[in-house]
């Protein structure tokens, strides 16, 4: 529900006495003051402080309360005033819309090892992907830009199963299992679990071909810059943690990584989650053999730390352990 | 064997309470417990060597703060255990203090005991070491003494010698001496006056006497009376001695130093005397030492005791009792056991005292709420009973206003009355009439004067003022009733009907009779009237209760006896109206809490055009990658996003011309495909006119950046190296991008395929 409805200076005229008190909302400043005492006429020179205040991004308010009689003193409907606050509306549209659809199915009994043991043998993610969309699909649009970026990632590309989705599937899961809980920071591990390849497309097509020489090529250990390059051209600025994890997503707990070199105390820990997915699905997508592989196979390998042909088990000990939490017990 | 004590500072856990056990059953330990710290510095004080175990850390802080100089010493050693381990910083906080060591909780026994067992037999190594040196020394004594028999001998020779020197010299004072004496008899008379009295009573003041000479077989001249020395036996020089009795004397000594001189060199026996009293008095000074020490201990163990005694009289606990036990060996253990038991039944009486100084508390709490709650009661009984005191108090005024009133009527009754008698008698005169209605009348002003007087009283007692109007208006109310019931018709009739009865007597009568009637009855139609206004007022007052009650719940007017006077008087004075402006006061304030409510924020699902590049990537990830897919893939997104056609040049080898389609190639054509801004004949001829200049641009460029063109045009150029490997080129119809977010996100979009555009370049160079 709204409590304040916004609305443009043009709804005021100059001398008139509003019964109602009216506010001015500074979004900078997030502050909200009395622009107008109820009973106060709105003088010429209070209608040009609010204009200067409008124009550095503030915006006037009246209480939920107090809006049928300042329609009424105004002269103006109330779809008018809802026109005015559009987005608010169409955004709260938006997140019923989603929790009507998803909330359900979100909490629907889910047994992670079993559907991981389906995706296995039938290769193919699809229930863990729906699983996946449900959950995130409800997270609160209020929160930040990257969970509002997440969301809307989740709805426009969970729809079908590709590598780079299933890795984002994976990373989230594992995040999970490491109980990262917070909105946020599974946010921003999904958004960069999806960009953290952008940087390959600026290398030549056909390095991509040889996967398991690829790590060889110096320009290719500087893709995560890459990615990040791109993503500096962008409209969306990425925060903090996620060009960390994009920066970081092929470094080693020993720092042989790439490409910083640097070691497990320097970096983020969600950033080996991103690695760590990215070499299981890379695994069973036989980008390192040419030979695919049952994801549950890669994933008890992992567990038990051996190292499969291209892999790298350079990870912290709990984020393996963690892994047989995907596993169906014998 | 040193002393192993071992000091348990309670409240232990369960490991310390496992070693209690094991070391309690140990007859090597001497073990401790102790629960208030302030006894630990007595104990540690008397202890030379221990081991303190605790699991409190704020009691371990406190006893390591208080007994400093004893616990930093290397003779004790503290011990904590704990659950969890301590951060670096705070151990070396309790390091400095003296904290040894941190035992981690659930360390095996084992391991504990051979740790007190490794600090105990440090010590124990060292005293045994001590004790052998000692030993060492001492047979090293032995031995020096062994090797210096003719030490002794020549003392013994020397006693000998001295021995027989005195008793020749006694032997000589019965026959030379004497004799002698007799001689130079009168140089002694005048020293005792004895002479005269014969041989026989002579008596040679001699300093032997008879009993020295019996003793003198077990006596030590030479060291027992110093003045046998030889050197006190110098005679006073101008004593003239018989020169013959000297000699032989001197020959007597002669023989004696020969005899000296044969047996043993003097020098020699000086030197290993010397000796000998070096290692005596070394003895005697490490006797003393140890003496002291010994002293000092028992002096330590004293105090001890007493401080233990102490203990026990504070504990409830007969500690000599263990004190005497000690000495007798078992009975010691047996009361030591006694008194950990003892101790044990006392730590749990005093768990219990804390469980029930717990639900002390807990009760006291209770107490207390309760006890708040019933002094609230009481307030308010108070109050009641206060109220109940002012009902009263109007129940009395009541009383006497209505006995008042009663009085009122009596007079008016008699008056009546007074007035039928008349009428009867025929004895009615206007001027006695007269009369008795003044009285009336002055009646009615007592009775106003009495009310008025009521009202001065309800103007002091402030609080009773609201009941006594309360009452005042029952009294009214009563009042006006018995009025109405004077006034009433049926009773009016009866009434009537006497008077006409009494009319056939005498009509005169009835005409002066007449005038009196309706002269009272018009004074209590008055009355009545009077009194519904009165009525009407207080109506009107307990309407504006309402109001008050309103203001009250709205917090602006709280009291909590409504008191109507004041209130008539504030509303006559016209105060009540300020209430407005109060009521426009809580409506700022209102408007004032709406400032604190935060704005929701909704945060746009937008997503930038991210997920172009995310499908992008797969297409790059797939087994093989093919180029034309990539940018059939990003035109048909700039055709979704922006209805925009685009297309790719490469640049060919350089052929020196300038000239744009000699130079670049279409790579991709994504304007003849999609045909939806140019149709092909147009485009071609663009080619040919714009393509120069297309050619030529370094930087990603917009033709107008405020997009305000009918047909925006994007230029993306690829470079490697510095090299132009080729350029992009996309066209926009206007309202397409609207601002530079979107604009971005193009750039970003044809960026993507430098990875197409750089295998393309290299597929050239290699001849492809």
């Amino acid at each position: 529900m709204l409590l304040f409805y916004k609305f443009s200076i043009s709804f005021l005229e100059v001398d008139k006495v509003y019964s109602v008190p009216i506010f001015l909302f500074d979004k900078e400043r997030d502050q909200r003051i009395i622009a107008l005492h109820a009973g106060s006429p709105c003088k010429q020179e209070n209608y040009d402080t609010f204009n200067s205040y409008l124009e550095k991004g503030a915006y006037l308010q009246v209480y939920h309360e107090d809006k049928e009689i300042f329609l009424e003193e105004i002269g103006k409907s109330i779809e008018e005033l809802e026109n005015e606050n559009a987005f608010f509306f169409k955004m709260l549209k938006l997140e019923e819309k989603r929790a009507q659809k998803y909330e359900r199915l979100s909490k629907n009994e889910f047994l992670l090892r079993e559907e991981i043991d389906n995706a296995s043998r039938k290769n193919d993610f699809t229930q863990l992907m729906k699983r996946m969309k449900s959950e995130v699909l409800c997270f609160s649009l209020r929160k930040s830009t990257e969970v509002s970026l997440a969301t809307e990632l989740v709805d426009k590309l969970f729809v079908r199963d590709t590598m780079a989705i299933r890795i984002c599937i994976l990373s989230y899961f594992i995040a999970k299992a490491n109980n990262i809980k917070d909105e946020e920071v599974l946010s921003d591990i999904i958004i960069s679990s999806l960009i953290k390849d952008f940087g390959l497309s600026l290398l030549q097509t056909r390095m991509l071909q040889n996967f398991s020489n690829l790590i060889q090529e110096e320009i290719y250990q500087k893709y995560p810059m890459l990615s990040l390059l791109i993503l500096s051209k962008m409209h969306f600025v990425p925060n903090k943690n996620i060009k960390r994890l994009v920066l970081e997503q092929a470094e080693q707990v020993d720092g042989s990584g790439f490409p910083r070199g640097k070691r497990q105390d320097q970096l983020e820990f969600n950033s080996f989650i991103l690695n760590l997915s990215s070499q299981i699905i890379y695994s069973t997508h036989g980008k390192y053999t040419g030979k695919p592989k049952q994801l549950k196979q890669v994933l008890e390998a992992f567990a038990k730390g051996i190292t499969l042909e291209g892999t790298n088990i350079n990870f912290p000990v709990n984020l393996l352990e963690s892994l047989n939490d995907f596993l169906l017990l014998e | 064997m040193i002393e192993r004590n071992i000091v348990f500072i309670y409240p232990l856990s369960s490991t310390l309470q496992e070693l209690k056990q094991a070391l309690e059953e140990d007859s090597n330990f001497m073990v401790y417990e102790l629960d208030a710290v302030g006894e630990y510095s007595q104990l540690i004080g008397v202890l030379e060597h221990s081991m303190t175990f605790s699991s409190d850390l704020k009691k371990t802080e406190q006893y390591l703060e208080m007994s400093k100089s004893f616990v930093k010493t290397k003779e004790s050693r503290n011990i904590l255990t704990q659950d969890k381990s301590m951060m670096h910083h705070v151990f070396s906080k309790y390091q400095k203090l003296g904290l040894n060591e941190i035992l981690m909780e659930g360390t095996p026994l084992k391991n504990v005991l051979h740790k007190i067992d490794m600090f105990f037999s440090v010590f124990e190594q060292m005293e045994r070491r001590k004790e052998e040196a000692k030993q060492k020394e001492l047979a090293e004594k032995m031995m020096a003494q062994a090797s210096f028999p003719s030490a002794k001998k020549e003392k013994e020779v020397y006693n000998k010698n001295e021995k027989l020197r005195i008793e020749k010299m006694a032997s000589l004072s019965d026959g030379e001496i004497g004799h002698a004496n007799n001689k130079k008899g009168v140089q002694f008379e005048d020293n005792t006056g004895n002479f005269g009295q014969g041989k026989a009573g002579f008596q040679f003041g001699s300093p032997f006497d008879q009993l020295q000479r019996k003793n003198l077989k077990t006596f030590d001249p030479v060291d027992a009376i110093p003045k046998l020395k030889k050197s006190n036996f110098n005679l006073p020089e101008n004593e003239d001695l018989n020169q013959s009795k000297r000699s032989k004397f001197e020959e007597v000594e002669k023989e004696n130093k020969k005899r000296k001189t044969l047996n043993l060199n003097p020098a020699e026996i000086n030197q290993k005397k010397g000796k000998f009293e070096e290692v005596e008095r070394e003895h005697n000074n490490k006797r003393a030492k140890f003496e002291e020490a010994h002293r000092d201990l028992s002096r330590r163990r004293a105090i001890f005791e007493e401080q233990e005694k102490d203990l026990s009289k504070r504990k409830g606990l007969d500690l000599n009792a263990q004190n005497e036990a000690g000495k007798e060996g078992r009975k010691f253990e047996e009361a030591q056991r006694d008194l950990s038991n003892k101790r044990a039944k006392f730590e749990e009486q005093q768990k219990d005292l804390n469980r029930k100084k717990l639900e002390l508390d807990q009760v006291e709490a209770e107490y207390k709420k309760k006890k708040k709650f019933l002094e609230e009661e009481l307030n308010l009984e108070k109050q009641n009973h206060l109220i109940d005191e002012l009902e009263d108090l109007n129940k009395k005024k009541n009383k006497l206003i209505e006995e008042m009133d009663g009085d009122l009527q009596k007079q008016r009754g008699l008056f009546e009355e007074e007035i039928i008698e008349n009428k009867k008698k025929g004895h009615f005169e206007e001027v006695n009439s007269d009369k008795k209605a003044k009285k009336y009348e002055e009646n009615e002003l007592d009775l106003d004067q009495a009310k008025k007087n009521l009202e001065t009283e309800e103007a002091k007692g402030q609080k009773k003022h609201s009941q006594f109007d309360e009452i005042q208006l029952d009294q009214r109310n009563q009042k006006t009733s018995m009025i109405d019931e004077t006034v009433d018709p049926k009773k009016k009739t009866t009434f009537e009907e006497g008077h006409l009865t009494k009319k056939k007597k005498s009509s005169f009568e009835e005409l002066k009779n007449e005038k009196e009637i309706k002269q009272n009855q018009n004074n209590t139609v008055e009355l009545k009237r009077k009194n519904k206004e009165f009525d009407e007022l207080l109506i009107d007052n307990l309407l504006n209760e309402e109001d008050v009650l309103s203001l009250e719940n709205a917090g602006v007017y709280k009291e909590q006896v409504l008191d109507y006077a004041k209130f008539r008087e504030e509303k006559r004075k016209g105060s009540l109206s300020l209430t407005e402006d109060k009521l426009q006061e809580l409506e700022k304030k209102a408007v004032e809490s709406l400032l604190e409510i935060p704005e929701p924020h909704f945060y746009e699902n937008k997503s930038f055009g991210l997920e172009y590049l995310v499908l992008l990537n797969d297409f790059l990830m797939r087994e093989k990658v093919e180029p034309a897919h990539l940018m059939k893939f990003i035109h048909f997104a700039l055709v979704k996003e922006y209805q925009a056609d685009f297309s790719i040049y490469m640049k060919r080898k350089s052929t020196g011309e300038e000239y744009f389609l000699q130079d670049f190639r279409c790579f991709y054509h994504g304007h003849e495909t999609s045909k939806k801004i140019y149709a092909v004949e147009e485009w071609e001829a663009l080619e040919e006119s714009e393509g120069d200049e297309w050619g030529k641009v370094h930087l990603p460029t917009w033709r107008d950046e405020t997009y305000q063109l009918e047909i925006n045009t994007f230029i993306y150029p690829y470079f490697e190296d510095g090299e132009l490997l080729g350029f992009s080129i996309a066209h926009f119809k206007k309202g397409s991008i609207n601002n530079h977010g979107q604009a971005k996100e193009v750039e970003a979009l044809l960026m993507s395929l430098k990875g197409v555009i750089l295998e393309e370049h290299f597929f050239i160079m290699e001849g492809g």
